[in-house]
C-alpha cells in the first residue's frame, strides 16, 4: 500500500498533544503481594437497553461484563422493560459492557461509532452505576448462490466489511456476516452494521481431490467401444480421448467474479434488508503436482511427509472462507510412496511444497524426530507440474537458556514443564505459515534445545507454568530474548541454512515497566472521548507482534489509561479521535501519529506516570 | 466396523481461530476425515504377488432422477475398487485393490454434464462400487431401488469387459421449515432446531439425532437435504450449572500462565462435566449456562422460569410429538414452535464414592424419554459438576421423570504418536488455522491407575426442589485378556499388534449405553498380545476387534471373543461387579464364505435381489430382530446376479433371496420370520467356501 492509500480511509485524526502535564513520576517499586481478588463484592451496575431508532426498550438482550484483569465474563439478560442488573460485583476496573441481541448490531457501552471501542468502567466498593445502551437494528444481505442455474447448497457465504481505497476494496475491522446456503442455494446474512461489504463464497465440491467433467468425446468414444464389444466382429479398440483437466470451484465474489478487483461492493444502510444478491459459482482447472524426495544418501526418502501450502495472493483475498484456504493446503492429500509424491486438485497460485523426514527407520522406543527438511516453490497455472525435486537437508539446532532475574518473586518451581516453541513470522503478504513448529523441552536449570529447525523467520512463543500466582498478583514478565545483538522478543529470529544458533538468552523479570496516566481535555478535565496509543520511536519495532507497538485503547470514564509489560526504551504517546484497526501496524499511519505525539522514555522496571492533555477542542 | 483395506484413515483436526491484534473474535473447530495412501515405510510383505495391471474394461452409464427419470447434471460419480482378499503364493489371503495401479491421468471421479452420463475406463477385472452425489439429491450408490436402501457392486470378470447399461437412480432430498417464537411472539434467533429420525430397530421404535440447524434473525429455520423418512422436530434445552467456586478457580489458574488448568479440565472432562471456562449467568453460588440461543434465564427475581425441551408442536418427548413423514423432494413448511418458559426446580445432593465425596465430578439428568433414543448424547435436561466437597446442584430442572447418572472413566496419559505434519496459517485481518495429519500410529497408552466410577438413580421431579440426594458411585470392573492369532500365516509384527483396535461398547438399552467415554476408553496392548483396559460399568457390551493390514499383507479377521471358554461374540460380554481377566480375542487368517447365483422365476440371473442370511437358531433374532449381529447378513446380488457373503462365522443358517423392494423394514422380527419361511438352510464349516444357488422368493 502506498502513502496516499489513506485518502479514502476512515477519518483518522491525530490530535495535537500538549506538553507533559506534571513531572513523570518514577513510582517506587513495591512488591505487592496482592491476595486473590474476591469474586463477590458490593458494587452494582444496572441499566437499560433500547432500540436506537424507536427508543423502545429491548427485551432478552444479553449483557456481558468482565473484570479487566480476567477473561471471566458475567452475563445477564434484559427483562420485558429492557432493564438489566449486575449485583454483587467486586470493585475494580471492568471492560466496557457489551450488549447483543439477535437481529441487532452488538454494541459496547460508550462506543462513539458502531464497532468502536467502548468505555471501561471503574467501580468502587458499594458504588451503584446506572448506564444506558442503545442498539441499532442490523441490516440483512440475502440472495442465492447458483452453479449453471442449479442451486449450490450447504456452502458458506461471507459479507466482509470493506472500504474503498483508490477504487479497490480493502478489508476493515468490523463484524463479518456469515451464513450457509440451504438446499435452494439461499443464504441470509443478518445483524450487519451499515456500511460497504464484499459478498463472497468459496464453494467446495462434495468430493475430494481430482474431479473431471465428462466430455462429449468420452461419451461418444465409450458408446463406440460398447457397441464394438457387442458387435459380432469388433473392430480395433481406439485410443481413448484425453480426459478433461481436473476442476474445482474458485473462490467467487458477488456478482460472480473470481477477481476481487472486479467485485461489486454492496452498500447497506441501517436496518436495511437487501435482497437479490444472487451470484454464480465459477470453476477453475486444477493441477497435479508431482515429484521426488531425495534423502541425505541420495536415495529416495522412505519416511518423508509432504505438505503443500498456498503462499501467494490467493490467501490474502478478502472475505474468503478459511476452510477454503485450508483446503488449498491440507486437503490436497499428498500421496507419498517410496520417495515419490503426488498432489492432486491444486488450484492456480503460488505454493510451497515442503517435506520432512527423520532419516531413520525402524528405530526402537518410539518415532524418530523429523529433523530433515526440504522445500520448493511451485507456481501452478492449471497445467500439471511434475519433476519437483525435494533434496532433504539437516535442520539446524538452536539452544539457549531461560533465566529469571528477580528480587522479589521466587523462580517458578518446575521449569521442566515449560516449553519453548517457534512459530513462523509473516511473509511480505502478511501471511504466516508454520509447518511443524519446532518445540523444545526445558531442563530444570532452564536450558533448552530446539532440533531440526527449518530455515525461516520465527517468533518465540513460550509457555512457562507458574510465572503468576493468580490474577492481580505480581507476575514474571518476559524482558528480552537475545540472539546475538537482537532482541527477538519483538522482531523475528532469522534462521539460515547450516547455521545453528547457540546461547540464546531468554530473560524474565519481576520488575515490569509500565506507563500510566490520565487523558485530559483542553480545560484539564479527565476525558474518555479519545483513544490513547503508545509505540516505540524505533521504526524497526513497528510490527504487529512487537511488545513496543500498542494498539489504541480507550481510557476509563475517569480518563485513566495504563500500558503494562513494556520493555525499556523511548516511546511515542498520542491521543487519537478515531482509527482503523487494520492501519495500526502500517508505517504510513504510525508516521502520521508520530508527528503529533509526545516522546516518553521508560527505564528498566520503571513505573512512570504521564498525563496527556489535548491541545484543541475535541471533535 | 472398519473395512479391511489398503487405505489408512487419518484424522485431520482443523481449528480455526480468528485472531485480531487485540482480541480473539471467534473460534470454530471442525474435524474432517480424509483418507490417505498407506503410510510410507510399510512395503509389501508379499512382494511375489504382482499388483493388477491396468485393464481396458469400461463402465459407462447415466445418473437419473428416480421419479422423473430425467438425467441428473452436475452429479459427481466416484468409482472405488473393493479390496478383495485373494490367495497368495503361500496360500494365505492378501488384500488387493484393482485400482491400485491406475495411471493418474485416468479419471476416477467425474462430474456429469447435461446428459447425466459418466464413463470410467482402463479398469481391470474386479469388484467396483459407484457412489454418486449431486446437489439436491440424496447421496447414493449404483443399484439402489429405494432412497437409503443398499446398493450393489459391479463386477468385471475380465480385464477387457465393457458395461454400458449402468443406470444410477437418485432421489431428491426433502426439507422441513418453520419458525420458532417465544411466549411474546418474538422470533427466537440463533436457536438450534433438531431433527430427530424415527426408525424401527430390533423391533422397537427408536429415535436418533439426525442434524440441527440454527434459526435466522426472524426465528425461521429450514432443515434441508433430508433423506425421505419419518421425523420429529424439536428444540433441546440443556441447562448447565457449575459451582461458581470452580469457575473462579479455573480463571485464577488460567491467569497464572502455562498449562495449570490441565489437571482441573482433565478431572472434569473425564466425567463429561460442563466446561468451566464458559460465560454464564451467576445465580447465587452457581454459574448457569444455556444451550445455544435458548437464553439462560427469563429475568425474574428468583431465576426460576426457563425454556424446556420441546418437540413439535408442544410435546416433551418425541414419542408424543406429531411425526412428519417426508417423501422424496417434499418441502414441508409451517412446522412452527412456540416456546414458553416453565417454572423449574433445583435438584441437589452429594456424590460419594468408595473413598468418600467426589469433587469435580460431572452429573447428568437425562429425561426418561432418552431411553427411546439410539444414543443419549446431547439430550440431557441438565448437567452439573460437584464442588470441592462432592456436593452438586442442578439449576433449571423442569418437572418430569429423569435418570440421574454419573460416570467417570479416567483418561490415559498418551505418549506422542508418530510424527505428524502440523500446519498453521494465519492471514492479515484475522484468521488463523491449524491442521495436522499423520499416519494412524501405535499409541503407547499408559493405563490410568484411577478406577472407573459409576452411579445412577431414577428421579421424579415435581413442583418442588429436591435436596439431600446421595448418589453412591461404585468402582467399575476392569477387563483384560489376550489376542490370539489362529492360523498358518505368521502373526502380525509387534508394531501392528499394538495397533489392533479393540472395541468394547455398551449395547443399547442399558443405563450407560451410548456413553462415548466407555466405548472409547483406553486399552493397552502389549507386543505379545496381552491387553488391559480401564474399568467398565455393569451392563452388556458388544466386543469386537480389528487388525490393521498393510497393502498385500495377510488379512487377519476377527473370529471370536470368549470369556472362560464361553463365546460372547454374539451374546455380548456381561460385566457385573467382578473384574474380567480372561477375555480372549481370536483372529483367523481364513474366511468362511457363501456365494452363488441368484435366479429369478424364469431361471435368468436376478440382478435386483437381496440375499438375507439368518442363524438357524431363531432365538437369536425372533424377539429382538436383527440387531447388528454378524450372523444376520444382507447383501445385494451384483449386477450379474452373483452374491458373495464373506467372513461368515461357521454354523447353521437360513438363506433366502428376496426382492430388494420388499425389504424396507427387514430388521423387523415379523419380516425376518417371513423370510425364514421361504429360506433354505445350510451349514458352514471353518474356512469353507460354499457355493449356493438361490431362486428369488416372494415374502408376505
Amino acid at each position: 500500500m502506498t502513502g496516499h492509500g489513506f485518502a479514502g480511509a476512515r477519518a483518522i485524526v491525530s490530535l495535537a498533544v500538549a506538553a507533559a502535564m506534571g513531572a513523570a513520576a518514577l513510582a517506587q517499586q513495591t512488591a505487592r503481594d496482592t491476595p486473590i481478588k474476591p469474586t463477590v463484592g458490593t458494587s452494582l451496575v444496572l441499566g437499560t437497553v433500547t432500540d436506537a431508532a424507536s427508543g423502545k426498550p429491548l427485551r432478552r438482550a444479553t449483557v456481558t461484563i468482565s473484570l479487566s484483569s480476567t477473561p471471566m465474563q458475567r452475563a445477564t439478560a434484559t427483562d420485558d422493560a429492557g432493564r438489566f442488573v449486575f449485583a454483587n460485583l467486586p470493585a475494580g476496573s471492568y471492560s466496557a459492557p457489551r450488549v447483543s441481541k439477535g437481529g441487532f448490531v452488538s454494541a459496547t457501552y460508550g462506543e462513539k461509532r458502531i464497532g468502536g471501542l467502548g468505555t471501561p468502567l471503574v467501580l468502587a466498593d458499594g458504588q451503584r452505576l446506572t448506564i444506558a445502551i442503545k442498539l441499532t437494528r442490523g441490516a440483512v444481505i440475502t440472495g442465492a448462490l447458483f452453479d449453471q442455474g442449479r442451486p449450490v447448497p450447504i456452502t458458506s457465504v461471507t459479507a466482509t466489511p470493506v472500504r474503498m481505497v483508490n477504487g479497490q476494496p480493502v478489508a476493515v475491522s468490523g463484524t463479518s456476516g456469515r451464513g450457509t446456503t440451504d438446499d435452494r442455494g439461499v443464504y441470509r446474512l443478518a445483524g450487519l452494521a451499515p456500511g460497504d461489504y464484499l459478498v463472497s463464497s468459496s464453494p467446495r465440491l462434495t468430493a475430494n481431490g481430482d474431479i473431471r467433467s465428462v466430455t462429449d468425446d468420452e461419451i461418444q468414444w465409450a458408446q463406440r467401444q460398447i457397441d464394438g464389444a457387442n458387435a459380432t466382429n469388433p473392430g480395433p479398440a481406439s485410443a481413448p480421448p484425453k480426459a478433461a483437466q481436473a476442476l474445482a470451484y474458485a473462490p467467487v465474489y458477488f456478482p460472480g467474479v473470481t477477481d476481487v478487483k472486479r467485485a461489486t461492493v454492496v452498500t447497506i444502510g441501517i436496518g436495511e434488508e437487501r435482497g437479490g444478491v444472487d451470484f454464480s459459482a465459477q470453476f477453475v482447472a486444477t493441477s497435479r503436482v508431482e515429484g521426488t524426495i531425495i534423502g541425505l544418501d541420495g536415495q529416495p526418502a522412505l519416511d518423508a511427509q509432504v505438505s503443500l501450502v498456498n503462499t501467494g495472493d490467493a490467501l490474502v483475498g478478502i472475505g474468503l472462507d478459511p476452510i477454503m484456504m485450508l483446503e488449498a493446503s491440507m486437503l490436497h492429500r499428498p500421496v507419498v510412496t517410496s520417495g515419490k509424491f503426488s498432489i492432486a486438485g491444486v488450484r492456480p497460485g503460488t505454493y510451497t511444497v515442503s517435506a520432512r523426514a527423520s532419516g531413520q527407520t525402524g528405530r526402537a522406543g518410539g518415532p524418530a524426530p523429523m529433523t530433515l527438511w526440504a522445500t520448493a516453490d511451485v507456481s501452478v497455472d492449471g497445467r500439471d507440474v511434475s519433476g519437483v525435486q525435494l533434496q532433504l537437508q539437516r535442520g539446524m539446532d538452536l539452544s539457549g537458556r531461560i533465566v529469571f532475574e528477580g528480587t522479589t518473586l521466587p523462580q517458578p518451581a518446575d521449569l521442566t514443564r515449560a516449553t519453548v516453541r517457534l512459530s513462523g513470522a509473516p511473509n511480505a503478504n502478511g501471511v504466516t505459515v508454520s509447518i511443524n513448529s519446532p518445540v523444545g523441552a526445558v531442563t530444570a536449570d532452564g536450558t533448552f534445545l530446539l532440533q531440526g529447525v527449518t530455515p525461516g523467520r520465527y517468533f518465540f512463543s513460550l509457555s512457562v507454568p507458574g510465572i503468576a500466582a493468580g490474577p492481580g498478583t505480581l507476575t514474571w514478565m518476559l524482558k528480552s530474548i537475545r540472539a546475538g545483538d537482537i532482541d527477538v522478543a519483538d522482531v523475528p529470529l532469522e534462521v539460515l541454512p547450516s547455521q545453528g544458533i547457540q546461547d540464546i538468552l531468554i530473560r524474565y523479570t519481576d520488575q515490569p515497566s509500565e506507563l500510566s496516566g490520565t487523558l485530559l481535555d483542553s480545560t484539564g478535565t479527565p476525558t474518555s472521548d479519545l483513544y490513547v496509543m503508545l509505540f516505540s520511536t524505533d521504526r524497526s519495532m513497528w510490527s504487529s507482534r512487537s511488545r513496543r507497538l500498542r494498539y489504541p485503547l480507550r481510557p476509563g470514564a475517569d480518563g485513566k489509561f495504563k500500558f503494562t509489560g513494556l520493555p525499556a526504551g523511548e516511546y511515542y504517546l498520542a491521543a487519537l479521535s478515531d482509527f482503523e484497526q487494520a492501519d495500526v501496524p502500517k508505517p504510513e499511519f504510525l508516521d502520521q501519529v508520530a508527528a503529533v505525539a509526545m516522546k516518553v522514555t521508560l527505564g528498566e522496571g520503571e513505573k512512570k506516570t504521564q498525563d496527556l492533555k489535548v491541545a484543541g477542542p475535541l471533535r | 466396523m472398519v473395512k479391511a483395506g489398503s487405505r489408512t484413515t487419518l484424522s485431520v483436526a482443523i481449528a480455526f481461530v480468528a485472531i485480531a491484534a487485540t482480541a480473539a473474535i471467534a473460534q470454530v473447530t471442525q474435524v474432517i476425515q480424509v483418507s490417505q495412501g498407506a503410510p510410507p515405510g510399510q512395503s509389501s510383505q508379499n512382494a511375489a504377488i504382482p499388483d493388477p495391471q491396468p485393464g481396458t474394461g469400461i463402465l459407462f452409464g447415466q445418473a437419473i432422477d428416480a421419479t422423473s427419470r430425467k438425467p441428473v447434471a452436475g452429479a459427481i460419480v466416484t468409482i472405488s475398487g473393493s479390496t478383495i482378499p485373494v490367495a497368495g503364493p503361500d496360500g494365505a489371503m492378501v488384500s488387493r485393490n484393482p485400482l491400485a495401479t491406475t495411471p493418474t491421468d485416468v479419471p476416477r471421479q467425474v462430474m456429469t454434464g447435461g446428459t447425466g452420463q459418466f464413463v470410467f475406463r482402463a479398469l481391470p477385472a474386479g469388484r467396483y462400487t459407484l457412489r454418486v452425489s449431486a446437489p439436491g439429491y440424496v447421496a447414493g450408490t449404483f443399484g439402489q431401488v429405494r432412497p437409503g436402501g443398499s446398493g450393489q457392486s459391479v463386477e468385471l470378470t475380465k480385464d477387457d469387459e465393457k458395461r454400458g447399461d449402468l443406470t444410477i437412480r437418485m432421489w431428491k432430498t426433502a426439507s422441513i421449515s418453520g419458525r420458532v417464537i417465544d411466549e411474546a411472539g418474538e422470533g427466537m434467533i440463533g436457536l438450534n432446531v433438531s431433527l430427530i429420525r424415527r426408525t424401527t430397530l430390533n423391533g422397537r421404535v427408536r429415535y436418533s439425532m439426525d442434524r440441527s440447524v440454527a434459526t435466522d434473525d426472524r426465528g425461521v429455520y429450514r432443515l434441508s437435504g433430508l433423506t425421505p423418512g419419518d421425523y420429529a422436530v424439536g428444540v433441546i434445552s440443556t441447562q448447565a450449572t457449575m459451582p461458581a467456586a470452580t469457575v473462579d478457580a479455573y480463571y485464577q489458574m488460567m491467569m497464572s500462565g502455562g498449562s495449570s488448568t490441565a489437571d482441573l479440565t482433565r478431572e472434569l472432562s473425564s466425567s463429561d462435566a460442563p466446561y468451566p471456562g464458559g460465560s454464564g449467568v451467576r445465580i447465587g453460588d452457581f454459574v448457569l449456562s444455556p444451550s445455544r440461543g435458548i437464553g439462560a434465564i427469563v429475568p425474574t427475581d428468583d431465576a426460576r422460569l426457563m425454556y424446556a425441551t420441546q418437540f413439535y408442536p408442544a410435546a416433551s418427548a418425541p414419542a408424543q410429538a406429531t411425526g412428519i413423514t417426508l417423501g422424496s423432494g417434499e418441502e414441508r413448511t409451517g412446522i412452527d414452535l412456540q416456546l414458553k418458559p416453565v417454572p423449574t426446580m433445583r435438584v441437589s445432593g452429594v456424590a460419594t464414592g468408595p473413598d468418600g465425596p467426589i469433587r469435580n465430578l460431572g452429573l447428568r439428568l437425562m429425561p426418561a424419554a432418552a431411553a427411546d433414543f439410539t444414543s443419549d448424547t446431547s439430550l440431557d435436561a441438565a448437567v452439573t459438576a460437584t464442588d470441592a466437597n462432592g456436593a452438586f446442584t442442578f439449576l433449571g430442572v423442569p418437572p418430569g421423570q429423569y435418570m440421574l447418572k454419573s460416570l467417570r472413566v479416567p483418561q490415559p496419559v498418551r505418549t506422542p504418536l508418530n510424527p505428524s505434519t502440523m500446519i498453521e496459517i494465519s492471514v492479515p485481518g484475522g484468521g488463523m488455522m491449524m491442521s495436522s495429519s499423520g499416519p494412524a500410529a501405535a499409541a503407547d497408552v499408559q493405563l490410568p491407575t484411577d478406577p472407573t466410577l459409576y452411579g445412577s438413580m431414577p428421579l421424579t421431579v415435581r413442583e418442588a426442589d429436591i435436596t439431600g440426594l446421595v448418589l453412591p458411585l461404585h468402582t467399575g470392573a476392569r477387563v483384560s485378556g489376550r489376542i490370539v492369532f489362529d492360523g498358518t500365516s505368521p502373526p502380525p509384527a509387534p508394531d501392528l499388534m499394538r495397533r489392533v483396535s479393540i472395541s468394547i461398547s455398551p449395547v443399547a438399552g442399558g443405563t450407560f449405553s451410548g456413553s462415548f467415554s466407555l466405548s472409547s476408553s483406553a486399552k493397552r496392548i502389549e507386543t505379545d498380545g496381552r491387553f488391559a483396559t480401564v474399568g467398565y460399568a455393569p451392563g452388556t457390551y458388544s466386543v469386537s476387534a480389528f487388525a490393521p493390514s498393510t497393502p498385500n499383507s495377510v488379512t487377519w479377521r476377527f473370529r471370536s471373543a470368549t470369556v472362560g471358554g464361553k463365546d460372547v461374540t454374539d451374546g455380548g460380554l456381561v460385566v457385573d461387579a467382578g473384574d474380567v481377566s480372561d477375555l480372549v480375542l481370536t483372529f483367523v487368517d481364513r474366511s468362511s464364505d457363501v456365494s452363488g447365483m441368484v435366479l429369478d422365476a424364469k431361471g435368468q440371473p436376478d440382478r435386483t435381489a437381496t440375499v438375507i442370511i439368518l442363524p438357524a437358531d431363531s432365538q437369536a433374532w425372533k424377539e429382538q430382530g436383527s440387531g447388528n449381529g454378524r450372523r444376520v447378513r444382507s447383501s445385494r446380488a451384483n449386477s450379474n446376479g452373483v452374491f458373495t457373503i464373506a467372513d461368515l462365522p461357521p454354523g447353521s443358517y437360513f438363506i433366502a433371496a428376496v426382492a430388494e423392494e420388499s425389504l424396507a423394514n427387514w430388521q423387523d422380527p415379523k419380516t425376518l420370520e417371513a423370510i425364514s419361511r421361504v429360506a433354505t438352510t445350510f451349514s458352514l464349516k471353518d474356512g469353507e467356501k460354499l457355493t449356493q444357488s438361490l431362486t428369488t422368493r416372494v415374502i408376505r
